[in-house]
């Protein structure tokens, strides 16, 4: 039987009347990589406030380690790392003295952790800096710093990517990567980024207007999302017609007006081309598209895969 | 709590409203030396003393610039936990909510007091000084450690009187109601000064208890101290219960 780190029941969130988190049922399995996708105003910033206890739940329940309604003890909360929108720390403070600040209040202050957590975000030489001389991406760093600092169990990141450079998205990604498959470190990410999430999650949630309405294993998202061959012409009955006599193809779609996708026969489809010009098809386009989550993230959302 | 008090005091790091605070705690004492001088020597009648310095100073800062500073200063350990959005980030620690705000009332009230200790500082720097140059009368140990204790004991009057505007951080969020609000108490202090009303209004009988002179109306300081003490606890219990039900979106 799977252990989860996360698991909640019909949790729920509404504000003044309107549902920000409608009855979710989230499971985390433990050392795994969570991540849960949504467009902005999805309701995962809500969901993991919740976890933290920043927001209170309208409705629902919780578990954290097991431990029903554990969002609101201490002890879980010890063994939670957590990064929310955009780090915040004290403008007026140095990166070390904002981490000294929170390992003070956390009860277990040792000097190197601190700069065990800068090193590890590559911020050790930036330690004196002050944080409101921080560009963006330092300060996500410097987040990520504050919430890995103490070795927690479970990472709770809430779009670390954000305002990073390529270099630093990568850096950090193959951190939490190391994190979860060394350390067996829970991370319960969110992003809207898709191809972020592709090369990160073992586990994926998708989340829209407040729901979930997906909760699958990235395998099984890739078995959804299928490659197919979008062949642009002038006349697609006649085209789709051709497809079923003289191919034999069955498993396709219209798209649009002159759009038509294949999901069977990729690899023949220079054959089907030339059978299509042959057959007085116009072919003005051929591509190929590998099958992202992207397109499957659409269909789920109804939208552009775009935050 | 030491540690949430260490943090506490780290916060006020590099805080301009903190350096506010300190240079404001010198402007008083310093303006009114000025004055008293510049009587004296209009007036060759009205001598220079410590004790008249001491009396000026407590009554503009009891009624006029303590209120006014302390209570912006108030309103700024509790606005920018908002602001910069440091709460949620704390409270991911997580620490209780009952002792943060604990926290921020106890470093409020330390802050009280050194603005009172440092007020009482340059009373006597600025006696002292002056009186290598002029007569200033009442110089003396005694006298020092009892305007040390009055400035104490006022301090503390001026903290029960602050706590309504912690509230007031907490509800809006900023430092612009509360200074609004306080800018109009410091109005009506003045206006009040001298009127019998004066010992119902909690920041003006605060002065009047601290200089004996509460129950000059009334006959009885028992009115001014209830309403002082019902004050302090509002804030204190309307903060913390504002504090607790709130949801850090």
């Amino acid at each position: 039987m799977k252990e989860y780190v996360i698991r909640t029941e019909n949790l729920t969130k509404e504000y003044g009347g309107q549902t920000a988190v409608d009855r979710i049922n989230l499971h985390v399995p433990r050392g795994k990589i969570y991540a849960l996708l949504g467009r902005n105003g999805a309701g995962k910033t809500t969901t993991m406030k919740m976890l933290l206890n920043l927001v209170r739940p309208s409705g629902g329940s919780l578990s954290l380690f097991g431990e029903k309604d554990s969002g609101f003890s201490k002890s879980s909360c010890h063994r939670i790392g957590s990064m929310i929108e955009a780090p915040a720390f004290y403008e007026n403070l140095t990166a070390g003295e904002n981490l000294e600040i929170l390992a003070r209040l956390r009860g277990r202050h040792r000097r190197d952790t601190i700069e065990h957590a800068l090193l590890a975000v590559n911020l050790d030489q930036e330690k004196k800096k002050l944080f409101r001389e921080f560009s963006l991406g330092m300060k996500q760093r410097l987040g990520l710093a504050a919430a890995i600092m103490h070795e927690p169990e479970l990472l709770i990141l809430d779009e670390p990517m954000n305002a990073l450079d390529p270099v630093g998205i990568q850096e950090i990604r193959k951190y939490l990567l190391r994190l979860c498959r060394e350390k067996g470190t829970t991370i319960f990410i969110s992003s809207h980024v898709l191809n972020e999430i592709e090369q990160l999650a073992d586990v994926v949630g998708v989340m829209d207007k407040g729901k979930l309405l997906e909760e699958t294993s990235l395998q099984e998202l890739y078995r959804h999302s299928r490659r197919y061959v979008e062949f642009q012409v002038s006349d697609v009955n006649r085209a789709a017609l051709l497809l079923e006599r003289a191919f034999q193809i069955s498993d396709y779609a219209i798209i649009g007006k002159n759009l038509l996708r294949l999901y069977e026969k990729i690899d023949s489809r220079a054959v089907i081309n030339s059978g299509l010009v042959k057959d007085g098809v116009m072919v003005s386009g051929v591509k190929v598209d590998s099958g992202k989550l992207e397109d499957y993230f659409n269909e789920l959302v109804g939208g552009d895969g775009s935050g | 709590m030491a540690d949430i008090l260490y943090c506490e005091w780290i916060k006020c790091k590099r805080s301009k409203m903190i350096l506010i605070g300190v240079l404001g705690s010198f402007i008083v004492p310093f303006l009114v030396t000025v004055n008293d001088i510049r009587i004296s020597f209009t007036n060759p009648a009205a001598s220079l003393s410590l004790g008249g310095i001491y009396e000026d100073t407590i009554m503009f800062i009891m009624l006029l610039f303590g209120p006014l500073v302390m209570a912006v200063v108030a309103a700024d350990l509790i606005s920018r936990e908002y602001t910069e959005k440091t709460l949620k980030t704390i409270f991911a620690v997580p620490i209780g909510r009952s002792q943060f705000l604990a926290g921020k009332f106890i470093i409020l009230f330390l802050l009280v007091l050194l603005f009172m200790a440092l007020s009482w500082l340059d009373i006597v720097v600025i006696s002292l000084v002056c009186s290598l140059f002029l007569d200033v009368s009442q110089i003396n140990p005694l006298s020092v450690v009892w305007i040390l204790i009055q400035m104490i004991k006022g301090g503390c009057l001026l903290f029960v009187t602050l706590t309504p505007f912690v509230y007031l951080a907490l509800r809006t969020r900023g430092t612009l109601i509360p200074f609004i609000v306080i800018a109009a108490v410091s109005l009506l202090n003045v206006v009040l000064s001298g009127s019998p009303i004066a010992e119902f209004y909690p920041w003006t009988s605060s002065y009047l208890l601290l200089t004996g002179r509460l129950s000059q109306a009334a006959g009885t300081d028992l009115p001014g101290k209830l309403i002082i003490f019902s004050m302090g606890i509002f804030g204190i219990c309307a903060s913390f219960f504002r504090f607790q039900k709130e949801d850090l979106v």
